[in-house]
């Protein structure tokens, strides 16, 4: 860059050079993160140093190995039956990732299935879906769990529905905002003309134009399904509390929260960490793919 | 002009009427066709023929769109069944709960806004300076905190360690700090940001660029042009907030034992009440649907902008 071209740029978007989150480091740090993440969400058993079941009443409440009553046996303390707090905590990324597994992949194909229908045809078919839309405003997520739950007693399975039912609309409604945009355009115009039928002009023109929107979106709410997961299983409406969850980590750790703080400390900055991440990097997603999207969500 | 608000604004009451309705629908057919509530009503020693007798007494064995009728009817007459618990109209119970949620709801959105919206400010004017990073950071760990473990954090450093406020229960005012602390720091992060954006916006547009050329000072121009009419925009935000705050409140009630419908419903939930939780969802969603109702017909009003359609 010549030294002529350096003061056009406005003062405040020096500043804000100055002042980044995302360097090249930060995505380093972040990608390792992830990946570390999805390793142990795959191979928690092989990895978790114990079997998070195993009890050892003698060696209950053990504090972190930093403590002075801890030690290196258990690197992050035990809870009040003797289990390691480390594996359980490596078992419990294990359901994170199954949840987002499934629940992202469904949540995008339904609700951007139901954004471009309803954008492309309009008239009565987008008020209807449209009508969903409001429909699921209305009805929180975790209204939705607890009447699951209170029918079908906690389940894994609820956890999907219920979180499938509360992200599709977003996705619904921001597809059917850009497909309203594109089938204005004049390539989406020419294939009408030359007689391209409805559903070849929505999969060869109109998707491809969103596919953008759709990845950025999709990434941005693997955040919004662990950190509901947790809480769904938090509140004993999510996955049974048999099965290892960081949110039923803290749910059982809550009552002796003034006793062991980390047993419920432990497990919030696993969420913590792995929805920040997930985040910094839709964020960085979103700026690679389509720097115009700065302001979507 | 004045018809046109008021057509706009019976639409939207139809709209809102229909959603309603549907809430209604799903919570019934969710209920009815895929659990039997029978094991739920009925005692568990009871014989087949008991079960029958009582099927046949709540009509269990009537057609579905009979009981669905049925349903309906009672509804609109807000009578949701005997509460198992407590042996009285769920309603009531629901109702009872009623107050100390919007009290709480109503600090929480307070909180929001009155953390939310002068940093947004601050962030747009010196936008790219410390605040801005400082706003943003703010704002990328509202949504990756959980709101249940930031309450529990709460309890564990300032309740339980200083014993400077109370850890939970609804005992006058310093029980509610904590409580809308935790449940307004999400919808904080989301005011933030969108009073930021708001504020960016409203601050290119030409009249302000105007307002500057004949000499006002930045502070007129800030907040009797900028601030004014990008809160128009953060007031939409209101509506949307309901329901954060709303399943919110669930959680943060089961957190903090305050006395609410969230916390209602899971005690509800485990104990297996099942017309306290049917009646306590359909409040909540009714709840929802009108304060929406209200902010985007008062919308209308507001801006003279707005007209039918947009709405």
């Amino acid at each position: 860059m010549s030294e002529a071209q350096v003061p056009a740029v406005p003062l405040d978007e020096r500043r804000r050079r100055r002042w980044r989150i995302r360097s090249p480091k930060t995505l380093v740090v972040t990608l390792a993160i992830l990946i570390l993440f999805v390793v142990l969400g795959l191979f928690g058993s092989q990895i978790a140093p114990e079997d998070p079941y195993r009890l050892d009443l003698v060696g209950r409440l053990q504090p972190p190995f930093f403590q002075s009553e801890g030690s290196l046996d258990h690197p992050l303390g035990t809870d009040d039956l003797g289990r390691d707090t480390l594996s359980r905590l490596i078992f419990g990324a294990r359901i994170s990732l199954v949840a987002i597994a499934m629940i992202i992949p469904l949540a995008t194909i339904i609700g951007s299935l139901l954004g471009l229908i309803a954008g492309w045809f309009g008239g009565w078919t987008s008020r209807i879906i449209m009508a969903l839309v409001d429909l699921q405003l209305a009805m929180p997520g975790i209204l939705v769990a607890v009447l699951l739950a209170a029918i079908w007693g906690p389940s894994l399975r609820n956890v999907v529905i219920v979180l499938v039912f509360a992200l599709w609309a977003t996705f619904a409604r921001i597809v059917r905002g850009e497909t309203l945009a594109l089938r204005e355009r004049e390539f989406v115009i020419a294939a009408r003309t030359i007689g391209a039928g409805d559903l070849r002009i929505m999969t060869r023109h109109i998707l491809p134009g969103l596919v953008n929107s759709i990845v950025i979106l999709a990434t941005l709410n693997v955040a919004t399904v662990i950190i509901a997961e947790a809480g769904l299983s938090f509140l004993g409406v999510g996955v049974p509390q048999d099965t290892i969850s960081w949110g039923s980590m803290i749910s059982q750790g809550r009552d002796l929260l003034s006793i062991s703080w980390w047993l419920v400390t432990v497990p919030g900055i696993a969420i913590i960490t792995v929805s920040l991440v997930v985040n910094v990097f839709g964020d960085w997603l979103r700026d690679f793919l389509d720097p115009t999207l700065r302001n979507v969500q | 002009m004045r018809n046109e608000l008021g057509s706009a604004a019976l639409g939207r009451l139809l709209r809102s009427i229909a959603v309603v309705f549907g809430v209604v629908t799903i919570v019934f057919f969710m209920s009815r066709a895929v659990g039997d509530p029978i094991s739920r009503l009925a005692p568990i020693d009871s014989t087949q023929a008991e079960i029958e007798q009582i099927k046949e007494e709540i009509g269990l064995n009537d057609p579905i769109m009979e009981q669905y009728g049925r349903f309906l009817i009672d509804i609109v007459q807000l009578d949701f069944g005997q509460s198992f618990r407590a042996t009285r109209p769920a309603v009531d119970v629901v109702q009872e709960r009623l107050v100390a949620t919007i009290q709480l709801g109503a600090a929480g959105l307070l909180v929001a806004f009155a953390v939310g919206i002068p940093l947004g400010i601050i962030a747009a004017v010196r936008r790219g300076g410390a605040m801005d990073l400082l706003s943003r950071l703010l704002a990328l760990f509202g949504q990756a905190v959980p709101n249940f473990w930031l309450g529990l954090m709460l309890i564990l450093f300032i309740a339980v360690s200083f014993d400077w406020l109370p850890t939970g229960g609804r005992t006058g005012f310093q029980s509610i700090i904590l409580p809308a602390i935790t449940l307004g720091s999400f919808p904080a992060a989301a005011v933030m940001r969108f009073t930021r954006s708001a504020m960016l916006d409203t601050l290119q547009q030409d009249y302000i660029r105007t307002a500057r050329a004949k000499g006002l000072t930045e502070r007129a121009v800030l907040f009797k042009h900028a601030l004014r009419n990008s809160m128009l925009a953060v007031v939409t935000l209101l509506g949307l907030q309901v329901g954060t705050i709303l399943s919110g409140a669930i959680v943060v009630e089961t957190v903090f034992a305050w006395p609410g419908l969230g916390y209602l419903i899971i005690q509800s939930i485990i104990a297996t009440d099942y017309p306290v939780v049917q009646a306590a969802i359909l409040m909540t969603s009714v709840w929802i649907v009108f304060v929406n109702l209200v902010v985007d017909v008062s919308y209308t009003f507001i801006d003279p902008r707005i007209r039918t359609g947009t709405v």
